[in-house]
């Protein structure tokens, strides 16, 4: 039915603030993880500024540079970095997860031939990929 | 009978030559054990109140009309059995996300206009003339889009989406997934005429993937799959004319 928005009153409810934590009485717990989510690219930015700051500290000496490492070694500073590290897995377990969405069975992007690669190929590829890479950096930032 | 039990139904009420907001009313309903929330309704319409509005048609779960809020959660009220509900209250409103016309009656114009905008038919180039017979299709052709045809326009991914609801620009999940199961058509060649609306900001775009289209999906269409793959598609194919710009760009 079309509707003539000049003559017919129609009413719109209003959207909560926290739509993301109570939808109509209900905690709906894919609405909080989305937003949880959306959240953790705030933290993610947040230790790249950290990490932009050191590098830009290297430029005015080794003392400078020192100095701030040893007074990341405080608790709020700790803390911090593992809530971010906890964010930053979460953000891309469940990036690189969405991979499967594009390889459902029977019309997935990536074929062999005629074949579908099936989703759990992909997703394995990816999370192997990412730990692969993971690993690939630590050694380098521990060893060099 | 015996087998007849009652159960509250709370209906989200509004009648716009009365009352300036939604007001809530509840019936008391003997229902027996194989009857669904829309049974309820006609039910309460039929003997109790019959000024009470809603759209059904089917029955079935084929026409998308009887879409509603069932405790909070959108559904096909034909496939909400009650038994599933009772002992407690159910609680019937009108899709959220849509301005309500009368009580659980939505107004879908907004809906209509983006559907037609993505162009959910089969555009040709130049058509072919009948003598030279059907478009052909393999079995593995229909099958790389026949999951995203069977969407029946319900809206019930729209009352499920945050975004469409904050983001009332936003193409929304079954618009998308219907332009993408046409651009999947080995038979179509619109494309690049459904591109600016589906691969815009205010289409997959703005999708930042909460999820829920696809979970309360009742013809499992799963919208949200058909938007990352268009995501997809759409960043392979800009990369691709990027450094290939003298290629293929269909």
């Amino acid at each position: 039915m079309m509707l003539d928005s000049e003559t017919t009153k129609t009413y719109t409810r209003p959207i909560s603030k926290a739509w993301w934590l109570r939808d109509r009485g209900h905690f709906n717990r894919r609405y909080f993880m989305f937003l949880l989510r959306e959240l953790t690219s705030v933290f993610v930015a947040l230790y790249v500024v950290l990490f932009i700051y050191e590098i830009f500290l290297l430029t005015k000496g080794p003392d400078a540079h020192t100095a701030f490492r040893e007074s990341l070694s405080a608790g709020p500073w700790i803390a911090f970095h593992i809530i971010a590290l906890l964010f930053a897995l979460y953000h891309s377990y469940t990036w690189l997860g969405l991979t499967t969405k594009m390889q459902a069975a029977g019309r997935g992007l990536v074929k062999i031939g005629t074949k579908t690669l099936p989703p759990i190929l992909i997703a394995l590829g990816s999370y192997g990929a990412w730990i692969i890479a993971t690993c690939i950096i630590a050694y380098l930032f521990l060893t060099l | 009978m015996s087998d007849l039990r009652t159960i509250k139904i709370t209906v989200l009420r509004y009648r716009p030559e009365e009352e300036d907001a939604p007001t809530e009313q509840t019936y008391d309903v003997e229902f027996r054990d194989d009857w669904v929330v829309l049974d309820a309704l006609n039910h309460i319409k039929d003997h109790i109140d019959g000024t009470l509005s809603f759209r059904w048609s089917c029955r079935m779960g084929v026409c998308g009309s009887c879409g509603m809020m069932v405790n909070g959660e959108p559904k096909l009220t034909c496939a909400a059995m009650l038994r599933d509900y009772y002992p407690n209250e159910v609680r019937v409103e009108p899709l959220v996300n849509f301005p309500i016309v009368r009580d659980l009656v939505i107004d879908m114009t907004d809906f209509m206009d983006k559907l037609k905008a993505v162009k959910p038919w089969i555009i040709r180039e130049e058509e072919k003339p009948v003598s030279e017979g059907e478009y052909l299709q393999t079995p593995d052709q229909l099958k790389d889009y026949k999951q995203f045809s069977q969407c029946i326009n319900c809206m019930l991914c729209y009352a499920a989406c945050p975004v469409y609801g904050l983001e009332h620009d936003f193409v929304g999940p079954a618009a998308i997934a219907l332009g993408h199961r046409y651009n999947l058509d080995s038979r179509d060649e619109g494309n690049q005429q459904r591109q600016h609306v589906i691969a815009s900001k205010e289409g997959i775009w703005e999708c930042t993937y909460v999820g829920e289209c696809s979970v309360v999906c009742p013809k499992h269409v799963d919208p949200a799959e058909a938007i990352q793959q268009t995501k997809v598609a759409t960043t392979t194919n800009r990369f691709k004319s990027l450094v290939m710009p003298w290629g293929n760009k269909k």
